[in-house]
């Protein structure tokens, strides 16, 4: 009890120090690896009966809930968006995270959490979705779907755990069939038939975001750490978002936090990743 | 029913509400299930799913004012209950969602539903022994099939004892809808609410004999208000004993690890 009260003191007082004496080594306060991943769980709908796709992702106790509701729409009311664009002709995303989910989370406001999640979802639809796999009646209705993201429980690692849920909810997502009636201004749904999964680019070529915590002191050693925890996020000095698929052939990055990288620094994460893809795209193929 | 899930573009059907019968007996509840513990940083968390009505709830605190409290030094030797409600863009169909926006602040029923739980448990709670301190309700109405606001006291009141918030006594809620036949439909459903000719939702403390907070839409006799109020009352004791129990299994489970 004595040891445990000089660790709580110290770490309130220095974490970072405290940080990095179980980083040198290779384990965490927690006594988890520093490439190694919390309980990962995702559980496909029903999970609310008033969406036709729904998922509910966990990763260690990040929980995120996402819902499709599908609607129809005229062709006038597209075309809103840029041109080519998926998001905002044929989607839409919102990303909340509900001051129920975190202490400093607040509500009446979209938190900065939340936004850049957003931009995430929205740039991965735009990669997997196909445009054509809207159309119910060519240039008089269309398929709209509205994405709706929850945060239930924060404790980091928010990106992943959203995109796992994203994909889960698409994967689970069913459209009625649809049909124009006799004198074509209206459609009427088949029964005849069962609700089918919309058209999508094959799950091989998913994309997959790991954050990667980059833990540097004043020397020259680095530190990778992935599936940090929300007390991690604050104690590394820089996250990487890397972006890969499961063949790794396309591969994108961007910073959430600011420190200092290096092209040796980012040569040494590529790796790491690669393994943890193609682990989660299995999952989701086999889930 | 489809026309409100996938837009006005679809034929209008025949209305399900039109021919729609009630599956259990009148004075059954939907199912129900309880959980705490879902929230990992919340000092106490409860989900409960009555039906298909899903809700979860979670306490933080007693910590400081997030806000300064109006008034003097008298409000702050006793702690203040504050409580925000949510509802989620699941609770109603994407073609009938009033909500434009997320992140536009709350809603007039959001505000109404937060003013309900805090007016339903300020006096149940022990504020005196929390001065200078506030206690922090969040509720996310994840689904609303009917009877949402004993839904949300109820995981209220299991957030509450999960946190060990110091209570009189743990809150139970029933709702009783008055049929257009003048039947007593307990724990009714979202359709059952809307054909309703009167809706009545109770709170009590559990072990006590008053209630504390009490909730009527519609025209009813004084005998029938009698009746369903406490029928209600009847209904809401028995899910509070349930909770009381699940609690206790909670409790028990959980001993092991804390030794």
């Amino acid at each position: 009890m004595q040891h445990s009260l000089g660790w709580d003191i110290w770490n309130i007082l220095q974490p970072k120090e405290l940080y990095k004496g179980f980083l040198q080594r290779g384990i965490r306060p927690n006594g988890r690896k520093l490439s190694e991943y919390r309980k990962i769980h995702l559980r496909k709908g029903p999970l609310v009966t008033t969406v036709d796709g729904s998922a509910s992702a966990s990763i260690g106790q990040t929980v995120a809930l996402v819902g499709i509701q599908p609607k129809v729409v005229e062709w006038k009311e597209i075309n809103k968006g840029p041109v080519k664009s998926i998001v905002g002709n044929f989607c839409s995303v919102q990303v909340e995270f509900p001051a129920i989910c975190h202490r400093d989370m607040r509500s009446g406001r979209t938190s900065e959490e939340a936004l850049l999640v957003k931009e995430s979802l929205e740039n991965v639809l735009e990669e997997i979705l196909v445009g054509d796999a809207f159309c119910i009646v060519a240039d008089k209705f269309y398929w709209y779907l509205q994405i709706t993201a929850y945060c239930i429980s924060f404790d980091g690692n928010a990106m992943e755990t959203f995109l796992l849920a994203l994909y889960g909810a698409l994967l689970d997502l069913k459209l009625p069939v649809l049909h124009p009636n006799s004198s074509g201004d209206r459609l009427v749904i088949d029964q005849s038939q069962p609700k089918v999964a919309l058209l999508m680019k094959k799950v091989e070529d998913w994309p997959w975001v790991i954050p990667v915590g980059i833990f540097s002191d004043s020397g020259s050693e680095h530190y990778f750490v992935l599936d940090l925890s929300e007390e991690e996020e604050n104690n590394v000095s820089c996250i990487v978002c890397v972006w890969n698929n499961q063949a790794g052939n396309k591969v994108a990055l961007s910073k959430l936090k600011f420190g200092s990288l290096s092209e040796r620094i980012l040569q040494q994460v590529l790796p790491l990743v690669k393994a943890h893809t193609e682990e989660m795209i299995a999952r989701l193929q086999h889930d | 029913m489809l026309f409100q899930r996938y837009g006005p573009c679809l034929e209008p059907q025949s209305s399900l509400e039109e021919n729609y019968q009630r599956t259990r007996p009148n004075n059954s509840l939907r199912s129900l299930v309880l959980n705490t513990r879902t929230i990992a940083d919340a000092a106490g968390s409860g989900y409960v799913e009555l039906g298909r009505t899903k809700v979860i709830a979670a306490v933080y605190g007693p910590r400081p004012p997030l806000r300064s409290s109006k008034g003097g030094v008298e409000n702050a030797m006793k702690g203040r209950l504050t409580c925000e409600v949510v509802k989620s863009a699941y609770c109603s169909y994407s073609c009938e969602s009033t909500r434009s926006q997320i992140g536009k602040g709350f809603s007039e029923e959001e505000r109404l539903l937060s003013i309900r739980l805090v007016r339903a448990f300020e006096p149940i709670l022990l504020l005196d022994k929390y001065p200078k301190c506030s206690i922090d309700i969040f509720v996310v109405l994840l689904e609303d099939d009917g009877s949402a606001f004993t839904a949300m006291t109820l995981a209220t009141s299991l957030a509450l004892a999960d946190a060990s918030i110091e209570l009189v006594s743990i809150v139970a809620s029933a709702t009783v809808a008055i049929s257009p036949k003048q039947e007593y439909l307990v724990d009714p459903d979202k359709t059952e609410c809307e054909q309703a000719i009167a809706l009545i939702t109770v709170s009590l403390p559990l072990h006590a004999t008053q209630l504390c907070e009490i909730y009527h839409i519609g025209k009813l006799s004084a005998e029938e208000w009698l009746s369903a109020v406490q029928l209600a009352v009847e209904v809401a004791q028995t899910v509070g004993n349930s909770m009381c129990q699940f609690l206790l299994q909670e409790m028990a489970k959980n001993e092991p690890s804390n030794q």
